[in-house]
């Protein structure tokens, strides 16, 4: 993984709404024990990360937005490329932050984001 | 002659806290002279059971005045005032009628038939049409007040066996087709429901600028009158009538909220709760009475914990608004992408006070004089 490697986050269609993105959808919630799943774009084409994440039992997604590791390393957040369930899988960990904290590093990583556009649209 | 004090029905509810009567209510009360002029015919025919006919001047120049409105919420003091050709005598029959009104609004809320046949309780399909969820006109009668609610009016029209009824209506929806053949139009629902409606001239402009803007997503807000009908699961069926129609902003806090109704406990990929629907029609109506129309609307979304997170843009700013439905208090966070700076509050959108600090802050952000 380098810096400029894209982190694919799926982004859910009730997080669109006239085309923008909430940034919700780059903060974890407290049951995802903080860490935001992403796919590591170095290994995995946006399209087939759709595929496969759609094809799991209640997953929907309205397509793929992306951020680079090096936008997460500029949120002091680390990037683990911890290979489960499946080997390109890759969490940014939002752990040490506070409340106040991951929702202000999730609307610098959606903003980054969004400026660099879809991915994968669906 | 001094007019007859005839009826003093008190209408409760939010609309009319401030003792004034909205224009829409006073078709009500044209309906139920209307219902009383008929009713008391039927008292008389009761009364003259050897009559052929109704005396030709029966009605003439019957007309029910609101006089004025009293306070306690809205008392709409309705009177009679007993000019012209209006044959005096038949005063008592329309005070029949009136009792009888009255006492088929009770007997139905008791579950019990009421006196009226199901002809005259036809009346029903206009008189009340009006009342929104909540609002209740009440009647003063010996033995306790009588309470007449949206509910109540609906047991009524179900005991006249009529197959279908009218309804005030606020529909979403977009319009795939425009007849102008036929001059009717239709409107798509959010749930596929299509009905018909009138495609009248002064509606005509907006309803085809929505219709030519359909692939783009345009939704109107339809107000009128549309039948329903069904014995246990009542659909629309057409839309009868229209007062106004309007084209909605892409951000219509209305539109949003209908589609966050259909959402279930486990929306987001398995987790995430659903929004409790009495939450979503408090913030529905909080943004419609608190939220100034200067400001822009935000952008909203569910959010995991079944509330509703609301969010603004600007080039220098993210701002985000995450709402607590069940306690309507809600954590503010404003980011300056530029110098990393946050502003965070806890606001309370229970509260007046509330929504003028959000106001205030949303106006420093974008430039707006408070």
């Amino acid at each position: 993984m380098t810096p400029q490697t894209l982190l694919l986050r799926q982004i859910h269609p009730n997080f669109v709404q006239q085309g923008r993105v909430t940034s919700q959808a780059f903060r974890p919630t407290p049951k995802d024990e903080n860490m935001l799943s992403v796919d590591d774009g170095d290994r995995v084409t946006a399209a087939d990360a759709f595929v496969r994440f759609t094809a799991m039992p209640n997953c929907r997604s309205a397509g793929i937005l992306a951020v680079t590791q090096a936008e997460c390393a500029e949120q002091e957040l680390p990037v683990i490329a911890d290979g489960q369930p499946y080997p390109e899988h890759c969490s940014i960990d939002f752990t040490a932050c506070t409340p106040g904290e991951r929702d202000r590093k999730a609307k610098h990583l959606a903003r980054a984001a969004q400026e660099r556009g879809w991915q994968f649209l669906a | 002659m001094n007019p007859l004090e005839f009826l003093a029905p008190k209408l409760e509810g939010e609309r009319f806290d401030g003792h004034t009567l909205p224009l829409e209510v006073l078709r009500d009360f044209s309906a139920l002279q209307e219902m009383l002029v008929e009713v008391a015919k039927w008292e008389f025919r009761r009364a003259h059971p050897d009559r052929q006919r109704i005396p030709r001047n029966f009605d003439e120049g019957l007309e029910l005045h609101l006089a004025r409105i009293g306070e306690g919420s809205a008392v709409a003091a309705l009177v009679l005032p007993l000019l012209g050709l209006f044959p005096r005598e038949n005063v008592r029959y329309l005070e029949q009628a009136r009792d009888h009104i009255v006492e088929s609004i009770a007997q139905v809320d008791a579950g019990l038939p009421p006196p009226l046949p199901p002809n005259l309780l036809g009346y029903f399909d206009r008189f009340g049409r009006s009342l929104r969820e909540g609002e209740v006109i009440a009647f003063a009668r010996a033995g306790g007040d009588v309470r007449f609610s949206p509910a109540t009016r609906l047991k009524l029209v179900k005991a006249a066996q009529v197959q279908s009824w009218t309804e005030e209506v606020a529909l979403r929806g977009r319009v795939p087709e425009a007849d102008q053949l036929r001059q009717t139009f239709q409107v798509l629902l959010r749930d596929g429901t299509k009905l018909t409606a009138p495609l009248d001239e002064q509606v005509r402009e907006t309803v085809i600028k929505a219709f030519n803007d359909y692939q783009a997503g345009a939704h109107v807000l339809i107000k009128g009158i549309a039948r329903k009908d069904g014995a246990i699961n009542p659909v629309y069926k057409s839309i009868e009538s229209i007062d106004r129609v309007s084209l909605l902003d892409p951000l219509d806090i209305g539109l949003r909220m209908e589609e966050f109704l259909g959402l279930r406990d486990g929306w987001l990929d398995g987790k995430g709760l659903a929004p409790p629907p009495d939450g979503l029609a408090w913030l529905q109506h909080a943004f419609a009475t608190d939220y100034s129309g200067e400001l822009r609307l935000p952008y909203l979304y569910p959010t995991p914990e079944g509330g509703i997170r609301a969010e603004w843009s600007t080039p220098e700013w993210e701002i985000s608004l995450d709402i607590d439905l069940n306690t309507h208090v809600a954590e503010y966070q404003a980011l300056n992408l530029h110098t990393d700076s946050v502003e965070e509050n806890r606001l309370n959108l229970g509260s007046e006070d509330g929504w003028r600090e959000l106001d205030g802050r949303l106006r420093a952000l974008e430039g707006l004089q408070a």
